[in-house]
Order: structure tokens, then C-alpha cells, then sequence
């Protein structure tokens, strides 16, 4: 791998080509999704400024008595304001309905960052956890067709990473009966046994292999259970 | 973790291992059919299939199962001369070399096998046949015809020409089989198997779905493309792992490498 430079360059160079292919593909749609709110806006503006148009003078002079009306009212409510310490508290009522929303990210943000972050790393690890789930489920599926030992296996020792001895025995078991002569089956049937309560049962399994293929690994394993020392 | 993507590289390399076959859903029809014509009396029996479907693997695992109770031979590399066929054929009969200078016709041959017909039932994998010249085709078709010699030929099925063996066999070949390339969920259980085959479990499941679809989708579901692809980001993943560790996250598959993987193997261009 000598052109390892050469091949970052090239690389920089396609995802250059990829942002603005992809930006490019973004941009047309949403100019495609615009025109059609552009037409439909500008065909409601039309249509407002024709109404407008054919409005009577009469009409046109009443909202003006009207905001008159308004400020006239305005005025009187500044002018009370001044006075009334219930003003501002009504000001402060006016603004929570825009507020609350706000507030609610806003209010504590020592205590809602770590809310976050505690519920983000939930999150973060519910997704690790689906995701060995979702392979052990299809490894689990497919087993039946495939019988092979290493899925087997595979999921043996994920049973038993999870403490799940049972299952971590069964699928151990499967794993031997594909394959017998390698001795990964019998180390995790023989643990799982053990880890089980049944020390006795591991020991007489583990002993028959061992005294069948000399393994080290089984041997110490033994020794292990035997002694109570952790394995 | 400096020798993993090392023995992650050489999960991928594309040689025939019978040890290391991965058995998935196609090959294992495919499979059981070949095993199956061994025991009819069927005069030809053709796999085809595009290139790297697994066609050479799947006759060398028929070969290897069959070889001690199937009168059963393999000519793996295709013969350049009539010679040098005559010579192979010559072994399969009599089980001995053939003597230097010495002479065979093509009749001897089918003299013979008219002679052993109800005693022997040779059969005969034939790898590469599009490689054969027509004439040595067309006796291969005699042989067969003799109905001792049974021939199973694997042969290329290219995009735009037609089967020419397939063609030139049609009234002899009694049974047919195709090896596709894999799908999506064949492709994924293949990478997966062939990591676990080397105890790489880890790295196996550093795949994502979607990086999986990007290798099916760049290497059209073909094996030995998924073999390049994968060997290549391994190799890279290698060398950032030697030279330039900081480059590497450990605990994903990267995207960038399996896109520079996939530019220097020509899947993608820049």
C-alpha cells in the first residue's frame, strides 16, 4: 500500500463531488417544492390586492376609527399602567404564552443539559444493544438453515457475556453436536454448567474431554472450577 | 490489534479453500443438485454461471466429498492441446501416465468407453470449458455419448454472448444449474461467515446494514468482487493500523476507508 496518499486525495476529491451532487439534488427539490407555495402565495396576493381594490371608501375609513378607538384605549392603559402596579404583572401574563415553550428548554440548564445527556446515553446505548440484538436474532434465524459452528458458537458466547447460562449452555451444546473435536463448545457448556450451580455436572463433562484430547485449556478450566478461583 | 486486520485481509483472499467454504442458501441447492446428477444416469450435467458465483469452489467441494466412492475425476485447468487432453484421459482410464511417445487416437478412447459401459461410470468435472476448443468439445459430447462417461461442466456465463457450450450441448445436457450472484441477505451472512471462519467476530459486526447494501450494490452480489473490495479496505485498515493508527477508529467500520477501498479497486470513480 504505497499510493495510500494518492488514494486519500482521490478520495477527498469524490466526496467533494458527492456533498455538492448530493447539495445540488437538495437544492432542485426544494426549489421544486417551493414553486408550487410561490405560485399559490402569489396568487392569494393577487387576489387580496383586487379585494382591496374593489373595497368602498367607507370601508376603508373605519378600521382608521377603529385604531383610533384602540389608541385611544392604548393611551388610557399606559396612562394607568403608571399607576397600577397590576400593569406589569399582566404584561408578564401576556408573555407566557410565547414563553412557556422557550422555557421549558431554558428553565434549569445545569439540570436539563444533564437530562439530556443522561437520556441521549440511554438512547445511545438501547441502539447498541438493538443492534446485538438485531445480529443475534438473524444469526438465531438462520441457524436452522445453516447449522454452522461458528454462528453457534457465536451466540453462545454472547449468552454467556450476557449471564444468560442457560441459553449460553444450549447453544454451546449445539455448537458440539456440529462439531465436537474443538474444545471452544465444551469450555463455554462447561462454564455455563457451573455457573448454573452445577459444578459437579461441568467437572465430569469437562474431565471426559480432557481425558479424551489432553487440552490445556480444558485442564486449567478444571483445575478453575474445582478450586472456586474465578474462570 | 496489530495483527487483526492482517488476518481480517487474509479472510478475504480469493483462493480456493475447501476447508473455508461458506455454505449459503444458493450454493447448497446448487450443491445438493450436483450431488444428486452424480447418482442418475444423466449423460452432461452444465453449471454455468458469471464469473466468481463459485462454480470451481462448488466442484471442488463436490470432488473432495465424492472422490472415494464416485468413480470421480477433476480437470480443473482446461487442456491448451488434443494432446494434453488425450494425456488426462488417458490417466482417468487407465489410471497410469501415458507412455512417453506414445500415440492415442481419439477412437481409442470411445472403443473404451463403449468397452466399460455397465462395469465403470467415470465421471468426469470439466472447470473452465469455455476455455476448450470446439473440436475438443464436440468430443467430449462423443465421449459422453458412449454412456460411461458422464461429464459435469462448469462454464462461464458472460453478459452479452450466449452460452456457446450451451448451445453446442443442447441435445445432450440433461440437467442445467445456475449460480446466481448473491443477494443482499446472501452477501451479508457470506462477509459475516468468512470473518468468523478467522474469529473476527468483532469486526464482523462492525459492518453496518447499509455499508453492507454499499458492498452488494458496488460488487453486484459477485463473490470474488466482494473478496477485492474487502481485501483492499483490510489492507488500507492495515496500514493505517502501522503507520498511522490516530486515522483509524476502532470501534466502527469506516466509511471512508470502504469508499477509498472501492475507488482503488475501480468500483468507484473519481
Amino acid at each position: 500500500m504505497y499510493d495510500i496518499e494518492d488514494l486519500e486525495r482521490r478520495w477527498k476529491s469524490y466526496r467533494r463531488k458527492k456533498i455538492l451532487l448530493r447539495s445540488g439534488i437538495a437544492t432542485a427539490i426544494l426549489l421544486l417544492l417551493a414553486l408550487p407555495l410561490l405560485y399559490v402565495s402569489l396568487k392569494s396576493s393577487k387576489a387580496s390586492i383586487e379585494s382591496k381594490s374593489s373595497e368602498t371608501p367607507q370601508s376603508k375609513a373605519s378600521p382608521e376609527s377603529n385604531l383610533s378607538v384602540l389608541d385611544k384605549n392604548a393611551s388610557k392603559t399606559v396612562s394607568a399602567s403608571a399607576l397600577s402596579p397590576e400593569v406589569p404583572s399582566m404584561r408578564e401574563t401576556k408573555l407566557p404564552k410565547k414563553k412557556p415553550k422557550m422555557m421549558i428548554t431554558f428553565s434549569d440548564p445545569s439540570q436539563s443539559a444533564s437530562g439530556n445527556r443522561r437520556e441521549g446515553g440511554e438512547v445511545q446505548m438501547q441502539m447498541v444493544k438493538a443492534s446485538n440484538r438485531s445480529v443475534v436474532r438473524e444469526i438465531e434465524k438462520r441457524f436452522p438453515l445453516s447449522r454452522d459452528y461458528d454462528d453457534a458458537m457465536y451466540l453462545a458466547k454472547y449468552y454467556y457475556g450476557k449471564k444468560n447460562y442457560k441459553k449460553a449452555e444450549n447453544w454451546a451444546m449445539q455448537a458440539n453436536t456440529i462439531d465436537s473435536s474443538k474444545p471452544e463448545s465444551w469450555i463455554i457448556f462447561g462454564k455455563s454448567k457451573a455457573k448454573l450451580g452445577h459444578r459437579r455436572d461441568a467437572l465430569k463433562v469437562l474431565q471426559a474431554y480432557y481425558d479424551r484430547t489432553g487440552n490445556m485449556q480444558v485442564r486449567i478450566l478444571i483445575d478453575r472450577i474445582r478450586r472456586g478461583k474465578p474462570y | 490489534m496489530t495483527h487483526r486486520y492482517g488476518d481480517a485481509k487474509e479472510a478475504f483472499v480469493d483462493e480456493i479453500k475447501i476447508d473455508e467454504y461458506i455454505e449459503l442458501e444458493g450454493s447448497k441447492k446448487a450443491y445438493k443438485q450436483l450431488e444428486h446428477s452424480l447418482k442418475k444416469s444423466t449423460k452432461m450435467v452444465l453449471l454455468y454461471g458469471k464469473p466468481g458465483t463459485g462454480k470451481t469452489l462448488l466442484l471442488n467441494r463436490l470432488f473432495e466429498a465424492n472422490k472415494t466412492n464416485v468413480d470421480l475425476h477433476f480437470l480443473d485447468t482446461p487442456s491448451g492441446t488434443r494432446r494434453e487432453f488425450y494425456k488426462k484421459l488417458f490417466k482417468i482410464f487407465t489410471g497410469r501416465e501415458m507412455p512417453p511417445h506414445t500415440k492415442v487416437d481419439f477412437e481409442t478412447f470411445v472403443a473404451f468407453g463403449r468397452r466399460i459401459k455397465g462395469e465403470r461410470k467415470i465421471v468426469i468435472l470439466l472447470d473452465e470449458a469455455q476455455m476448450y476448443p470446439k473440436e475438443m468439445l464436440e468430443e467430449i459430447r462423443i465421449l459422453s455419448d458412449t454412456g460411461s462417461i458422464k461429464f459435469i461442466i462448469a462454464l462461464h456465463k458472460t453478459e452479452d454472448e450466449d452460452l456457446v457450450a450451451k448451445k453446442h450441448f443442447q441435445s445432450r445436457i440433461w440437467e442445467t444449474i445456475e449460480l446466481k450472484n448473491a443477494d443482499p441477505v446472501e452477501m451479508k451472512a457470506y462477509i459475516h461467515k468468512r470473518l468468523l471462519h478467522h474469529g473476527l467476530t468483532e469486526l464482523a459486526h462492525q459492518i453496518k446494514d447499509r455499508q453492507m447494501k454499499k458492498i452488494h450494490h458496488w460488487t453486484g452480489g459477485n463473490f470474488r468482487e466482494c473478496n477485492k473490495l474487502l481485501y483492499t479496505v483490510y489492507e488500507i485498515y492495515e496500514y493505517y493500523d502501522r503507520h498511522n493508527p490516530q486515522k483509524i477508529d476502532y470501534n466502527r467500520f469506516s466509511d471512508k476507508i470502504l469508499e477509498m477501498a472501492a475507488i482503488k479497486t475501480g468500483f468507484l470513480h473519481v
